[in-house]
């Protein structure tokens, strides 16, 4: 019997127009348009490397000007530095984009925003003005920076201690060729230094926001939103579950209400195919998100844990819903569109700032949108190691499910109906 | 059917309350096995609310139902087993075909697969469905989807089928197949509740009959009962001309007659129920060397008492 629900309730499901057109082709439209809308967040990170620090040089001596930019061309391109020019990079490496100038050229483009910081070129190297700088984007110029001072004192000692020797005893030595030896080395240092940095300091980033559980990169909780508000969108598969399980709100519910089938059964036997048809679809949504480019991250199972844990609390939101009210199908619809989109907005995925907003005046209310916890669910993955966050918004959705699955039960017991 | 005097379905002084408004008003009620039962009235007299407590799908306030000698209650599966529901409105799966449907409410009572494969084929032929089984329902006409309707309902094969208002507008071919089915489900034993606001069908299908309104029973019995029951007169008109006036003031004088109005040729006489009579009347006149050129005589109908009992006309509620 329980078989044979199954199956029709698969076949009822799958063959409903209605919920092929809003449940599987919406959402990949929305992803789609939203990738499309958003397509420079492929990686979360790529503000770092395809955005590169850019700054103006003020040579004030000549040859320490040409020393620092002789050192900056290992890292980075000299070019002329005007308006979007340095957004068309050509190598996904380069950290850096710089320009010999003068004092006045410097400030205009410092005021045009199009360079990041002017650099005086002297003994010692000096950032004379910069803009609002992002913290990668600092770390890395201070980074440029003692790294130069670095070689710059590692060379000029090694000529020092060349310049003590006597002049014959530099020939046989053949100085040109072990300094040569010397500064490449001393180079290759530097530049693994800086990459490290870099590394380190996006590591850092990371971190930091998520522990404050602000956002620093607007991207990334649109992102990272958006995914959460997939998982959640089948708020309505719940209501309707509902619907055909309860006399009270359709005729098939009144017809299956008078068959020998326990409630609880037919509610299950209903619930189970939707449940799992929308995890499936939830995991394929992932799945074209990867194929998309979108590096969510490397915790497979993770992801695909908190994914279902939010297509569940959302399956099981709308069959609260419909257990505890008995709307019309009109405002059940209306109110299971309603829902994911009110989380969804106070998730960021609308305005970013809005997780903050909300943090500030309803703190609980993030405990309870399942979208945001998500949502942060991604975000945590993507930057806490330890799982400890993550395991936590894991446990608030466990509740969630808790609740909602409890207040279904609560809501189905009412044996018979005050009215029909 | 009165022989057998086994009851299918009891009620015992129901209530039930919407708020102020008393739905249904200590109704008491037997449904003997193996009848069609009609149940008339008024669209709000309670027709609806009535099935539905005896289904236990409404929280009632007061009072008893059984089914079959048990208690009826929403978890009485083994009673549920037994019974059949064709709701008023289509109500199947438009996803799925004329055979998924049959086939899928005939499964939630019948487990075994051969035998529900057979029940379903028997229940799509009983519908004169054959021809449409891998239609979806959105391409079916309405009377073929009222057809699908009963079909769906029946297909189990329940001692109790519950038909609410099944041939509402469908077309005369799809309602006297219909009809004929529900005589071939009573002809299987089955007991058929029936409620319905034509009254030529009740005529013709039920063997009894409890007529609603406001919650109460107003009158419960054959149809030829409940007419009888009725203080209506039965209209006979003649046209006859030369009617000499002393055999009108003795027409007029007779107790039975309560109506005589005669005017260029036309006598119009309302009698009393089992009095005088068209036949007494016709032989009066021969008595008196007249004949009449034309007669016409119109017994109250049922739908007569029904206005008369009610005081509304149920058609125009539909």
């Amino acid at each position: 019997m329980f078989r044979h629900l199954l199956k029709y309730s698969f076949k009822v499901y799958f063959y409903n127009k209605a919920n092929i057109m809003w449940n599987f082709i919406f959402p990949f439209m929305f992803i789609s348009v939203f990738f499309l809308a958003l397509g420079n967040f492929k990686d979360p990170t790529a503000e770092f490397s395809k955005d590169p620090l850019k700054i103006a040089i003020i040579a004030t001596d000549q040859q320490e000007a040409e020393n620092l930019v002789e050192f900056l061309s290992h890292f980075g391109e000299e070019g002329v530095l005007e308006d979007t020019e340095l957004q068309d990079t050509s190598s996904d490496d380069i950290f850096l984009k710089y320009q010999l100038t003068d004092t006045e050229n410097a400030d205009q483009l410092l005021t045009d925003q199009t360079v990041h910081a002017i650099v005086k070129a002297d003994n010692p190297v000096e950032i004379l003005a910069y803009n609002d700088l992002s913290k990668v984007k600092s770390s890395l110029l201070n980074q440029f920076l003692e790294s130069y001072e670095s070689v710059r004192k590692t060379t000029t000692a090694i000529g020092d201690r060349y310049a003590d020797e006597k002049f014959s005893d530099l020939e046989s030595f053949g100085i040109s060729q072990l300094s040569e030896q010397d500064f490449n080395a001393i180079m290759e240092q530097a530049k693994m230094d800086i990459q490290a940095k870099h590394d380190q300091t996006i590591d850092i980033f990371a971190k930091e926001s998520e522990t404050t559980e602000l956002t620093t990169s607007p991207l990334l909780i649109y992102f990272f939103a958006a995914i959460a508000y997939i998982a959640f969108f089948p708020t309505n598969a719940g209501v309707s579950t509902l619907e055909e399980v309860t006399a009270n709100q359709s005729g098939v519910g009144l017809r299956n209400s008078v068959t020998p089938i326990s409630k609880t059964k037919m509610f299950f036997a209903v619930f189970i195919p939707r449940w799992i048809i929308h995890c499936i679809f939830t995991l394929v949504i992932y799945l074209y998100v990867n194929l998309l480019g979108v590096n969510l991250g490397d915790n497979y199972i993770q992801i695909i844990v908190l994914l279902i844990l939010g297509t569940t609390s959302a399956v099981l939101t709308g069959t609260a819903i419909g257990a505890l009210f008995n709307f019309n199908t009109s405002l059940k619809v209306g109110i299971s569109i309603a829902i994911p989109l009110v989380f969804g907005f106070a998730s960021g995925m609308m305005y970013n700032g809005m997780p903050r907003v909300i943090a500030q005046y309803i703190p609980w209310f993030n405990k309870l949108n399942p979208i945001g916890i998500v949502s942060r669910g991604l975000y945590m993955l993507y930057s806490d190691p330890t799982f400890i966050r993550f395991n936590q918004q894991v446990i608030y959705l466990l509740g969630i499910i808790g609740i909602t699955l409890i207040l279904t039960i609560f809501g189905l017991r009412r044996n018979s109906y005050e009215s029909i | 059917m009165k022989k057998n005097r086994e009851v299918a379905v009891k009620v015992n002084n129901l209530v039930k309350r919407y708020k102020e408004l008393v739905a249904i008003d200590h109704l008491s009620l037997e449904i003997y096995k193996g009848e069609i039962f009609g149940l008339l009235g008024p669209n709000g007299s309670g027709k609806s609310t009535l099935i539905n407590s005896i289904l236990s799908l409404l929280k009632y306030d007061q009072g008893e139902v059984e089914i079959f000698g048990q208690k009826m209650k929403p978890t009485a599966y083994d009673l549920k087993q037994q019974i059949g529901l064709v709701p008023q409105e289509p109500t199947v799966y438009e996803e799925l075909t004329v055979y998924g449907n049959i086939d899928y409410f005939c499964g939630l009572y019948v487990e075994d697969k051969a035998e529900r494969r057979a029940l379903v084929e028997e229940a799509i032929e009983f519908a004169g469905l054959n021809d449409f089984t891998k239609f979806n329902p959105s391409k079916l006409s309405g009377g073929l989807l009222r057809r699908l309707n009963l079909a769906c309902g029946i297909a189990h094969k329940p001692k109790l089928i519950f038909l609410d208002e099944p041939t509402v507008a469908v077309d005369p071919q799809s309602r006297n197949r219909i009809l004929e089915g529900v005589k071939d489900l009573q002809a299987q034993g089955s007991t058929i509740v029936y409620t319905t606001h034509y009254m030529e069908e009740v005529e013709i299908l039920c063997d009894r009959l409890s007529i609603l309104d406001k919650g109460s029973v107003l009158v419960t019995g054959t149809s030829a009962e409940i007419i009888s029951m009725s203080a209506l007169d039965e209209s006979i008109e003649l046209e006859i001309y030369g009617i000499p006036n002393h055999l009108l003031e003795e027409l007029k004088d007779n107790s039975d007659i309560s109506h005589l109005d005669y005017q260029d040729g036309r006598l119009i006489i309302k009698t009393k129920q089992g009095g005088i009579g068209l036949l007494g009347i016709l032989h009066l006149l021969e008595d008196n060397g007249l004949t009449p050129i034309s007669v016409s005589s119109k017994k109250p109908t049922l739908n007569d008492v029904f206005l008369e009992i009610t005081g509304k006309e149920l058609k125009d509620n539909v």
